[in-house]
C-alpha cells in the first residue's frame, strides 16, 4: 500500500515540475527567473535559461523560426551565421539562431534554440558578452542541447 | 536773216494753257471694266478662289521652336519646300527666313512649314488689292489716251513754243504711265506670291537628371504580422540577464 501511494506522489510531482529544464555544467549557478522554467548562469555572466510557451497559433518550426528572427532583426540583432539544424538531447529537432547584439556598452552574443510541437515551443536562449561568451562556446551549446521539455 | 528770239515767259505761258484746255475738253474713254470687286481681308481667299480677277496678298508670320542644333537645317527645309512649290527664297539671315510661295498654295505651305517644328506663334494677313489695281489700270487707260493726245496735237503742232510744251507734257504723261505701270506689275507680283517669314528658336535640351546621392537609401523594414504571443516580445540579452 505504501508502495502504491509512493509512486503515485512521484507521479504528481512529476506532473507538477517545470516544463522544461538544463544541465547545469560546472561553474555555472541555477539562477531561477519569472519568464523561464530554468536558467543558469556564470559569474561572468554568460546566462543559458529555457522555458515553454504555447504553440498559438499553431504553426511549424520555420513559422517560428522565422517570427523570431524578424523580431529580433526589428529590435537591432544581427545575425552572425544563418540559422541551423539542431536536436536537443531527446532528439526533438529544432532550429539555432545566432546573433550578435550591441546593448550601447558592449557587445553580446545571442544564441536560441527553438523547438516546436503540436501543442508547445521550447525556447532555449543563451547570451553573454562576446570575449566570455566565446570562451566558453562549448560547454554554451551543451548546455543549451541538454534542454528537454518536461511534463 | 535774223536769229529766232527766244519765246518770252508771257509768250510761253498762253500756248501752254491752250493746249491743257484741248487736252482736258477731248473725251475722256470709259474705264476699263475689271470684274466685281468684293470685300477685302476676311473674306478675301474665298473671293480670290471664287473670282480670278480679285487680287489678294496674303503675308504670314510664323515663329517656331526647333531642336537645338536644328534651326540651319530648319531653315535650307524651309527653302527647300517653297521651291518645290514654285516658289523661292526672298531673304535669308540667322534664325529667320522669308520665302515667297505662289498664292493659291501658301496655306498649303505654311501647313508644311509648321510640321517642321513647334509652332509659338503665327499670324496671317490677307490684303485685297484688287480696287487699288483696277484704279491704277483705268488711270493708265487715261494716261494712254492723253499721251496718244499729245501725239497727234504734236504731229500738228504750228510753232515752236507749242512743240516744246507739248514735249515737255508728253515726257510727264510717259514717266506717269511707267509709274503706274509699275505699280500694277508690283500688285501683281505680289497677289501672285504671298509672303511668308518664319523665325527660328532652339528648343533647349531636356536636361539630364544625374543623381548625385553617393549612398543607397536604407531598404524599407520588413512587413511584420503581429502575432498575440507575448514571449516574442520578451526573448533577447536584457531579460535573459536582468530576471
Amino acid at each position: 500500500m505504501l508502495r502504491k501511494i509512493v509512486f503515485a506522489l512521484s507521479l504528481l510531482a512529476a506532473a507538477c515540475g517545470p516544463a522544461s529544464g538544463l544541465s547545469a555544467p560546472d561553474g555555472f549557478a541555477r539562477l531561477g527567473g519569472d519568464h523561464y522554467d530554468d536558467r543558469i548562469g556564470s559569474a561572468s555572466g554568460v546566462v543559458v535559461a529555457t522555458r515553454v510557451v504555447p504553440n498559438d497559433p499553431k504553426a511549424n518550426l520555420d513559422f517560428w523560426t522565422q517570427a523570431i528572427d524578424l523580431r529580433l532583426r526589428q529590435r537591432g540583432y544581427v545575425a552572425s551565421e544563418a540559422p541551423k539544424d539542431v536536436k536537443n538531447a531527446s532528439g526533438l529537432p529544432g532550429r539555432s539562431l545566432h546573433y550578435t547584439f550591441n546593448d550601447g556598452t558592449r557587445e553580446n552574443r545571442y544564441f536560441l534554440d527553438v523547438y516546436a510541437t503540436d501543442r508547445r515551443i521550447l525556447l532555449v536562449e543563451a547570451t553573454g558578452a562576446s570575449a566570455d561568451f566565446v570562451a566558453r562556446l562549448p560547454k554554451v551549446v551543451e548546455t543549451m542541447r541538454s534542454a528537454r521539455l518536461g511534463s | 536773216m535774223a536769229a529766232a528770239a527766244p519765246p518770252s515767259a508771257a509768250s510761253e505761258a498762253a500756248p501752254r494753257a491752250a493746249v491743257a484746255d484741248r487736252v482736258a475738253a477731248a473725251p475722256t474713254p470709259p474705264p476699263a471694266q475689271l470684274g466685281a470687286k468684293t470685300a477685302p481681308t476676311a473674306d478675301a481667299k474665298k473671293s480670290a478662289d471664287e473670282n480670278p480677277d480679285v487680287l489678294v496678298v496674303y503675308k504670314g508670320d510664323l515663329g517656331m521652336t526647333v531642336d537645338d542644333g536644328q534651326i540651319s537645317p530648319t531653315v535650307d527645309r524651309i527653302i527647300d519646300i517653297s521651291e518645290s512649290m514654285g516658289g523661292r527664297l526672298d531673304g535669308r539671315r540667322d534664325v529667320r527666313v522669308t520665302v515667297r510661295v505662289p498664292s493659291p498654295r501658301f496655306h498649303e505651305a505654311l501647313q508644311k512649314i509648321s510640321a517642321l517644328g513647334v509652332v509659338t506663334e503665327q499670324s496671317v494677313t490677307a490684303e485685297d488689292v484688287s480696287e487699288e489695281f483696277h484704279d491704277a489700270e483705268v488711270r493708265l487707260q487715261n494716261l494712254k489716251a492723253t499721251q496718244k493726245r499729245l501725239q497727234e496735237f504734236l504731229a500738228h503742232a504750228g510753232n515752236m513754243n507749242d512743240m516744246l510744251t507739248l514735249e515737255h507734257e508728253l515726257e510727264r504723261v510717259s514717266m506717269e504711265i511707267d509709274r503706274m505701270e509699275g505699280r500694277m506689275r508690283f500688285l501683281k507680283d505680289h497677289a501672285a506670291f504671298s509672303t511668308l517669314n518664319v523665325t527660328l528658336s532652339a528648343r533647349p535640351k531636356p536636361q539630364q537628371i544625374v543623381a548625385t546621392q553617393t549612398t543607397k537609401p536604407p531598404p524599407a523594414p520588413p512587413r511584420i504580422l503581429q502575432l498575440h504571443a507575448d514571449w516574442l516580445d520578451q526573448l533577447g540579452v536584457n531579460d535573459l540577464v536582468a530576471n
